[in-house]
């Protein structure tokens, strides 16, 4: 019964037009007929008795059903108790006022002004209503600055400046601006769908009606997460089909966030970022990006170096400066000195093999300023610990070959920082492999491996609980029996 | 007699040159630097000086690259593909009865046609390997090691139905001749990055075997490219390159004053005809200068440790023996070479298929699967594509004891260059007869694009003008397979 019941409630919120624009419509007749009275508006139509008798009927009997539906929807909804109550009564009495302007209609000294005043009351209800769906100040939150002040509404409050990186805070200044943007709306002060709040620290740690949000720092076990990494098509996706969803830089932002346990206070400045969060944070909190070289010039000049130097510079792209750079043609004749020579050319580094040549320790501070290096090759150098040292501002590396260099395991953890790290080879050196797993543990993010995996496994479960056996093509297309519930 | 010219000489060469000779050479050359303009304005525009490093066509690639060589294991003769990727279980159930009739009816057969067509099931089994459990046979247990970094592409197709055009077809795209190969085509596009070693080697396997069919050189011809692009076979078994050392009494400055000489003269001879090919002379000359050193350098395999020898399952070094050609393969790719191809024939089984093609598979699958190990070891699988395949498959129906050439389905692998490891690309219908016409069909011009792709270029892009057309690899065709990378 309280499933049928919300089931009706639902169509409250479109049913509820359907009053409301037949006594604008006899509104609009009244005032015509009123107004033919006046001379030269003759041509304006009457409304005889019978018809405001059936429009009078038709709006009563229209706002009697959106008050019952209403009153169905406001057991079951997820909305603010007293938006919801006041609105319940103000509904409720324009219902009741609809059936006293049907009663009283043929009196007409009672019913000319009336009608106004209903019309005024309908108005107040209406709008309780839409501060429900909307939030209280859907109409005005965007009026316009200077009409603003001469209708006497407060300022509108200025956005807060976004924090700049140094001080911003992550829950405060990055996490919020994005549940604000995309959730709030249904979880926020108006509506809280699910009994979850997520407009304050306090509300959101505090969880919905399915318990708390957060298990740690366990991704798995995160409800907010699971549910914007569910299908778009799940039912249980949030931000729900149909609503603007997240970006998958915003989901990358919140999973770092939850990951490193949720925390209210932590300063973005103070945490060890990953370079994936980093490159989205920066720009949202207003720090300047990395400068990205001039294409013509950079081409230009690589021409140069690579015809002078006896080495291969290729462009890796059609419209950006990025360059592969290989060394290796030149063999023992590139040294550091030539490395060096390099530095012009460093902002535009994607690739860079060094493989034989006669690169040493005494080169390496020149790959400190290759910022986009994704790709390096030191393989048969010979560079050791040290070396390893001048690479961990490398953030963007990808691919590192160490092989036959005299790298050992005490210069591993150097590379901790390089976060994108995915490739890295030391054939042909001191390095155990047991240094290799304790580097690819602190690099890689195992948690977000548990959350996919748990993710896949749920999948698993619910294919398992939707198959049946003996699945013809018949019973496909028989009705799935509806998994029994508590 | 040993007269100075005087006066009366150049008399003489002034009358050799007559108006008539005036006006012929003049035609010859402007017809020349017509054509060469007419060819590609780059090969007149300096960019391959004498003797100087051709840097491709391509200045900046269109996609980003992942590739920077390949490797060709060109399986000659045409492997079955259901006796080594392509498992098909309801073949084996109607092995010897008659083959479905829907399958073949009005279809292009080789041998079989007009038969009694029966099924043949294969007689060996397949496993589940590696963590991507891809079925593979149990007639290749090293490939079976490595099933989690190769790309099994089980839905080729080709249109030539006997070997030397299915070559052609596999090679160049085309079964007409003077076609240029694909080796000559990345060759042109994007230059070697080497300067002593040819930009494409060839390499055949020699053993005794027989019963081979014969490989035209034609397969790596440059067709109408310059032919400084085409492929150089290099001997399998001895000098890989004959009369590469001096002649008793010459030393390596005599040499050099000789090519430097015959340069100059070459040179004298360009500027007349403005004739690409002698460009190409003169390349080859310098090259050929450049190998006396390279070349035995590059088959001293008494460097390769005993480890690295067993591993490919090299009985005596530089035996001709696929597995050694392997071992030159990686040892050429260390060097800059950017297309290697290695022919091992010996898959053309139409009969005696069970022993024969165990033969073949112990001869290539301990060394195929060794190159790949050892190119990621050292860091190298990441840029090198491996490609792995023959001209065609074979019919699921019998013949005799064998298998007939069969051009709607047949399997592949590929590995490295960005190519997702461990994935099943496309597939067959239950026969293994035809390629699923899907999104992951593979015909031999989606394998052309999808290969230019994983070095960033365009197929359609990578053009060369011939007779008035825009020839390219692809032909009017190709679609890069994008599922298929990384």
């Amino acid at each position: 019964m309280h499933e049928t019941a919300l089931f009706l409630g639902h169509f409250h919120p479109v049913w509820v037009h359907l009053p409301i624009g037949i006594f604008l419509l006899l509104a609009l007749l009244e005032a015509a007929a009123l107004l033919a009275r006046v001379r030269g508006f003759g041509w304006l139509p009457a409304l005889p008795e019978r018809q405001r008798t059936l429009i009078l009927a038709a709006g009563t009997l229209a706002a009697a059903v959106a008050a019952a539906l209403g009153w169905l929807l406001s057991r079951g909804g997820d909305y603010d108790p007293a938006l919801v109550h006041r609105h319940r009564l103000l509904g409720f009495a324009a219902a009741a006022g609809a059936m006293v302007l049907l009663a009283v209609h043929r009196r007409r000294w009672l019913y000319l002004p009336a009608l106004p005043l209903f019309l005024g009351l309908l108005a107040v209800a209406s709008h309780a209503g839409g501060q429900l769906t909307h939030g209280s100040d859907f109409l005005t939150a965007h009026l316009p600055e200077r009409w603003r002040a001469r209708l006497g509404f407060a300022p509108a409050p200025a956005p807060p400046p976004p924090a700049d990186f140094e001080h911003a805070v992550v829950f405060a200044d990055v996490v919020q601006p994005i549940l604000a943007e995309r959730c709030i709306s249904c979880h926020g002060s108006a509506k809280s769908s699910g009994g979850l709040r997520l407009d304050s620290w306090e509300l959101l740690s505090k969880g919905g009606k399915h318990g708390p949000l957060f298990k740690g720092s366990d991704l798995a076990g995160n409800e907010l997460i699971r549910r914007i990494e569910l299908a778009p098509a799940d039912k249980e996706h949030m931000p729900p089909r149909g609503k603007p969803q997240l970006s998958p830089d915003d989901l990358t932002v919140l999973e770092w966030w939850v990951g490193t346990g949720a925390q209210r206070d932590s300063r973005v400045a103070a945490m060890d970022l990953p370079t994936a969060v980093d490159e989205i944070l920066g720009p949202r909190l207003g720090r300047a990006p990395d400068p990205v070289p001039d294409r013509a010039a950079t081409l230009a000049a690589a021409a140069q170096t690579a015809a002078s130097m006896g080495i291969l510079i290729r462009s890796m792209s059609p419209d950006e400066p990025w360059l592969d750079v290989n060394a290796a043609p030149a063999g023992r004749a590139f040294g550091d000195l030539d490395l060096a020579r390099l530095l012009p050319l460093a902002s535009a580094i994607v690739w860079l093999d060094l493989d034989g040549t006669a690169v040493t320790d005494g080169g390496m501070p020149a790959l400190e300023s290759m910022l986009r290096l994704e790709r390096l090759h030191l393989a048969r150098l010979p560079v050791g610990d040290l070396s390893l040292a001048h690479l961990s501002h490398l953030r963007r590396l990808q691919y590192l070959n160490l092989r036959g260099t005299k790298v050992t395991d005490r210069g591993l953890p150097a590379l901790r920082p390089l976060s994108e790290l995915r490739a890295l080879y030391v054939w042909q050196t001191a390095v155990t492999p047991a240094a290799v797993k304790a580097l690819g543990d602190s690099i890689i993010d195992a948690r977000k491996i548990a959350l996919w995996t748990a993710q896949r496994d749920q999948l698993d479960q619910r294919i398992a609980a939707e198959r049946f056996e003996g699945n013809t093509g018949e019973a496909l297309r028989a009705p799935v029996p509806p998994v029994a519930s508590k | 007699m040993n007269v100075p010219p005087g006066p009366e000489f150049f008399r003489q060469q002034q009358q050799a040159w007559s108006r008539r000779t005036f006006l012929g050479k003049s035609a010859q050359a402007l017809g020349a630097l017509a054509l060469g303009s007419l060819i590609n304005p780059r090969l007149l525009a300096g960019d391959a000086g004498v003797g100087g490093r051709w840097s491709g066509i391509i200045s900046s690639p269109q996609f980003p690259p992942r590739a920077k060589r390949v490797i060709h294991l060109y399986m000659a003769g045409g492997p079955s593909h259901l006796e080594t990727f392509d498992y098909k279980p309801e073949l084996n159930r109607i092995h010897g009865q008659p083959f479905p009739e829907s399958f073949t009816r009005g279809q292009q057969l080789a041998q079989l046609q007009n038969t009694k067509l029966l099924a043949r099931g294969s007689s060996f089994r397949f496993s589940r390997c590696g963590l991507s459990g891809q079925m593979i046979s149990d007639l290749l247990p090293y490939t079976q090691q490595i099933a989690d970094d190769i790309c099994i592409i089980r839905s080729l197709h080709t249109e030539q139905i006997n070997h030397d055009p299915a070559h052609a077809f596999m090679n160049a795209g085309s079964m007409i001749k003077g076609r240029p190969s694909m080796g000559s085509w990345l060759l042109y596009g994007l230059g070697a990055e080497t300067e002593n070693l040819p930009g494409f080697v060839v390499l055949m396997s020699r053993g005794p075997s027989g019963g081979e069919q014969p490989v035209s050189a034609r397969q790596w011809s440059a067709g109408f490219l310059p032919s400084r692009f085409q492929g150089v076979q290099f001997q399998s078994t001895g000098m890989p390159v004959h009369y590469v050392g001096n002649p008793d009494g010459v030393c390596q400055s005599t040499q050099r004053q000789v090519i430097d000489e015959i340069a100059r003269l070459n040179g004298i001879h360009e500027e007349e005809t403005l004739d690409p090919e002698v460009q190409t002379r003169i390349a080859q000359y310098e090259l050929a200068f450049k190998m006396q050193s390279s070349v035995p350098d590059l088959t001293d395999l008494s460097s390769e440790p005993a480890s690295i020898r067993e591993m490919y399952g090299v009985k005596e070094l530089g035996d001709g023996s696929f597995a050694s050609n392997c071992l030159v393969a990686r040892r050429l790719a260390e060097r800059g070479v950017r297309f290697i191809q290695l022919y091992h024939r010996g898959w053309d089984q139409h009969s005696n298929l069970d022993q024969d093609i165990q033969s073949a598979c112990l001869k290539v699958d301990q060394a195929s699967a060794a190159l790949v190990q050892d190119l990621k070891q050292r860091g190298m699988l990441d840029d090198t594509l491996v490609l792995w395949g023959g001209e065609f498959g074979r019919t699921p129906m019998g013949q005799g004891t064998g298998r007939d050439h069969h051009i709607n389905a047949f399997s592949a692998w590929m590995a490295g260059g960005g190519i997702r490891g461990g994935l099943t690309w496309g597939s067959t219908d239950d026969m293994g007869y035809r390629y699923v016409d899907d999104a992951q069909q593979m015909h031999v011009h989606d394998l052309h694009a999808t290969m230019l792709a994983a070095f960033g270029i365009d197929h359609e892009k990578l053009t060369y003008r011939f007779q008035g057309r825009d020839f390219r690899l692809t032909d009017v065709h190709g679609k890069v397979s994008q599922g298929i990378f990384a």
